[in-house]
């Protein structure tokens, strides 16, 4: 067993060598392509609050942060509707053999086909409305979640179902003490996986087709070859994500705390 | 993509199958083919309302749309092996459809098998390496962690900037994605295995060497399927994106092309291209999975 | 055992050996409470008590996989330093390398000894014999039932030739027809090499069918010792007869005291 100090300073060694790596890389490195880990820093703080050259070339206002927390709420509000809606189908997928059977063709395709590829759809019907760079994170949450959902149901609904059936509990109250407690484990690790891809898919989407957010300042100053304020950008995003990741982790353990 | 591949916690029911293959209960093939047969239509239907676009393409192809832009491939052909380019004023040919479909198709492919076994292999190899020691593992447990959580599909324009618009720079782009997916979940995985195999296995008088090889890694195997097959999704977008920003060839330049024109249809069979090509990688990647840990229960 | 020297050293020596452990409330819970005891060389030793009174934490200290809080752990003389291929272990759980086809986790110890492969096989193979699963050398171990799991478990253990055989509650969970035959098995092996071992049970009738010397353990001390000297195989009738009916009844009333004042 190791005390809290000592693995958070495990940790934070970790970063501190991922860190002197890079500045070593960037001694010898052309610094446009590689900026030290000090200009990067600079750049995010120069450019947290305002970044002139985004209003010139791409016509966005502010700065890191306004792309940062426009790429966030996309990514939770994504995986929220996303994430709703996969459980109660996946629940329903795996209660009902109708519903698996008209629901799994479209399920596999959307499950399999690279997110990428309907991203040019996206834009083309709907142009850069905002849904549509969140759309992409909508369908990845909803397939992950409705697969784990469903997979989760099947299995308790040979292990519990009986059990609970023999103690006399009816058809709602099963759905609500056994059921749903068994499946919600394996839907909070389903949206986490989906969190976790989820600022893949809204930044890429906003490089790809928007206007806002952290893809279009990644697309804006490639123009420009501005490594450092991508490299900022991409840094300030991914650790907003950690701290995403540990909040939805936190929750998740609250909530089933029952767990062994 | 892949939502076949996720990381529940730890535990021995985590082997997730695509939605379609997953029935407990056997369903009725007629009722799974009266839905598609109904989807079918419905996107008939909503392609007839929704009308045609700027260029003249439907806003929502149908299945004709589609199979008629197939010698639109010819467009993509580099030209050479005796058909001209139609871009050099050669003309639509079969040869020339052929030429450019499997041009297209196949430098996608290679530029995602290429990347994937680099950032697999690398990843899982990186993993196995630090995991030896557990302070090293807990070192590295956090920077692993934070690059699976990058936005690292739209980081396509750094790796331009580094590597310039080459080859090697597309499929270093997939390599990292597919590193960063797997290092961390081969960490976890790793350190997840049950102390008592290695328990027992020093009991009967193992080296540390060959508890490590010979049982916490195949043990460690199974929980990796959920990252490989993630990473395998992951990497088609990773090739498109990394097209499509800066090829010339492959299908997702051809992406990036008809989407400029408003080539609706092209875009259309491009998509039902990937999905078939996505649907069979990710088979074969669960296959080799499955056969690599058949022995688990 | 080796090399002919006739060592006087026991095979298994506690001396004053205390264990503690410190819960997550921060609460001290004393685990094993200064227990001397010695088992001699090619003795069977039932170590019997209620569950989480110290049986365990006694045998992974002898084990080596846990050290004593205070006190000293000795085996064949030397004092115990970490796991070795001398004290084979056979758990409670089901350790079974899945990955592994049977003769392959048969052969396991014997590969990390160095035996080359011709002898190995000819080991497995008689193992394989001995245990009755000639025909599953080459299946993987989910193939089997939960009993056969646990035969090719003590012929892996076995295989290897220890000094020492450490059983935690090896049969737990087998029916009474299972159960019965697999220390038929075990008595079998042990007759051929006749290896210390130091067997913990919460099962009375199990130990009475096996010891040479039963242990009750209760709350981290040996509570009472018995020998006893009939000859095995021990049918159920002798169990439920004469001294060992006997002494069944005495364990029981220590057992249940341990239990009252816990």
């Amino acid at each position: 067993m190791r005390s809290g100090a000592i693995s958070a300073g495990l940790a934070f060694s970790g970063v501190a060598i991922v860190v002197g790596l890079w500045w070593l890389i960037s001694l010898g490195a052309d610094p446009v392509r590689v900026p030290s880990p000090q200009v990067v820093y600079d750049a995010l703080i120069t450019g947290w609050e305002n970044i002139p050259a985004l209003s010139f070339v791409a016509f966005q206002s502010g700065g890191i942060k306004q792309a940062v927390t426009y790429t966030t709420v996309n990514v939770i509000v994504g995986v929220g509707i996303g994430a709703a809606i996969g459980f109660v189908l996946g629940a329903l997928l795996g209660r009902a053999r109708l519903a698996r059977e008209l629901l799994s063709p479209g399920l596999f395709v959307l499950s399999t086909v690279p997110v990428l590829v309907l991203a040019p759809f996206l834009t083309i019907w709907f142009g850069t409305a905002r849904f549509v760079q969140a759309g992409l994170v909508i369908v990845f949450a909803l397939v992950t979640v409705a697969a784990v959902t469903q997979q989760a149901t099947l299995d308790v609904g040979e292990r519990y179902t009986n059990y609970a059936a023999s103690l006399g509990a009816r058809r709602s109250l099963l759905l609500r003490a056994v059921i749903l407690p068994a499946i919600v484990p394996a839907a909070i690790g389903g949206i986490r996986v989906a969190a976790a891809a989820g600022w893949s898919f809204a930044t890429v989407a906003e490089l790809l087709g928007g206007n806002k957010g952290v893809g279009k300042l990644i697309q804006t100053m490639q123009g420009l070859s501005a490594t450092a304020d991508i490299m900022a950008a991409v840094i300030a995003l991914g650790i907003v994500a950690v701290l995403v990741d540990g909040v939805i982790r936190f929750v998740g353990q609250w909530v089933v705390r029952w767990q062994e | 993509m892949s939502a076949t591949a996720v990381t529940a916690p730890p535990r021995k029911r985590s082997v997730a199958r695509t939605p379609g293959e997953r029935s407990a209960k056997a369903m009725r093939p007629w009722v799974v083919l009266a839905s598609l047969a109904f989807m079918v239509v419905l996107w008939h239907v909503v392609s007839a309302l929704a009308g045609d676009n700027k260029s003249g393409e439907a806003m929502v192809p149908t299945i004709i749309d589609i199979g008629g832009s197939v010698d639109r491939f010819a467009d993509y052909w580099r030209g050479g092996l005796g058909v001209e380019a139609t871009r050099t004023g050669g003309d639509i040919t079969f040869m020339g459809v052929v030429l450019g479909f499997a041009y297209n198709v196949g430098l996608s492919m290679l530029r995602l098998l290429a990347g994937l076994i680099l950032g697999i292999g690398v990843g899982i190899g990186l993993a196995v390496c630090v995991s030896w020691s557990r302070v090293l593992r807990d070192i590295f447990t956090l920077p692993g962690h934070f690059a699976r959580m990058l936005p690292l599909l739209a980081m396509v324009p750094l790796f331009s900037l580094w590597f310039g618009n080459t080859e090697h720079g597309s499929v270093l782009f997939v390599a990292f994605t597919s590193f960063a997916l797997t290092f961390a979940i081969a960490l976890t995985a790793i350190g997840n295995v049950a102390s008592y195999y290695a328990q027992f296995a020093q009991s009967l008088g193992a080296s540390p060497a060959r508890t490590y090889l010979e049982v916490v890694l195949p043990a460690a195997l199974p929980q990796l399927r959920a990252g490989i097959l993630l990473a395998v999704g992951f990497g088609w977008s990773a090739v498109i994106a990394s097209e499509y920003l800066g090829q010339e060839y492959g299908l997702g330049h051809i992406v990036q092309n008809a989407e400029f024109f408003g080539r609706t249809n092209l875009l259309a069979l491009v998509a039902l291209i990937t999905l078939v090509l996505a649907a069979v990688s990710l088979w074969a990647a669960s296959r080799a999975l499955d056969w690599a840990t058949r022995w688990a229960e | 055992m080796d090399g002919g020297v006739a060592t006087a050293a026991p095979a298994i020596e506690l001396r004053d050996v205390r264990k503690t452990f410190r819960l997550e409330s921060g609460e001290e819970v004393v685990a094993v409470d200064d227990v001397t005891l010695t088992v001699p060389e090619g003795e069977f030793v039932c170590v019997l008590g209620p569950s989480g009174h110290g049986k365990s934490t006694m045998l992974n200290m002898i084990a080596g996989f846990a050290e004593p809080t205070a006190g000293e752990v000795h085996s064949g003389g030397e004092p115990v330093e970490g796991p070795d291929p001398r004290r084979g272990v056979i758990f409670q759980r089901d350790t079974l390398f899945l990955w592994k086809r049977v003769a392959d986790n048969i052969g396991f110890g014997l590969r990390a000894k160095g035996v080359p492969k011709e002898e190995r096989d000819e080991i497995v193979a008689r193992y394989l014999r001995i245990i009755g699963l000639e025909s599953y050398g080459r299946a993987w171990p989910r193939q089997l039932s939960g009993g056969m799991r646990r035969r090719v478990a003590i012929a892996a253990v076995f295989a290897n030739e220890p000094e020492v055989l450490l059983m935690d509650e090896p049969f737990v969970g087998l029916d009474y027809a299972r159960r019965a035959t697999l220390h038929q098995v075990l008595l079998d092996l042990w007759e051929r090499s006749r290896p210390t071992v130091f067997f913990v049970t919460h099962d009375v009738d199990e130990a009475l069918a096996l010891a040479d010397r039963i242990l009750v353990v209760v709350r981290g001390q040996v509570a009472m010792e018995q020998r006893i000297e009939l000859p095995r195989p021990r049918s159920v009738s002798d169990l439920g007869h004469g001294d060992l009916a006997d002494l069944r009844t005495r364990i029981l009333e220590h057992l249940e005291l341990g239990s009252r004042t816990a």
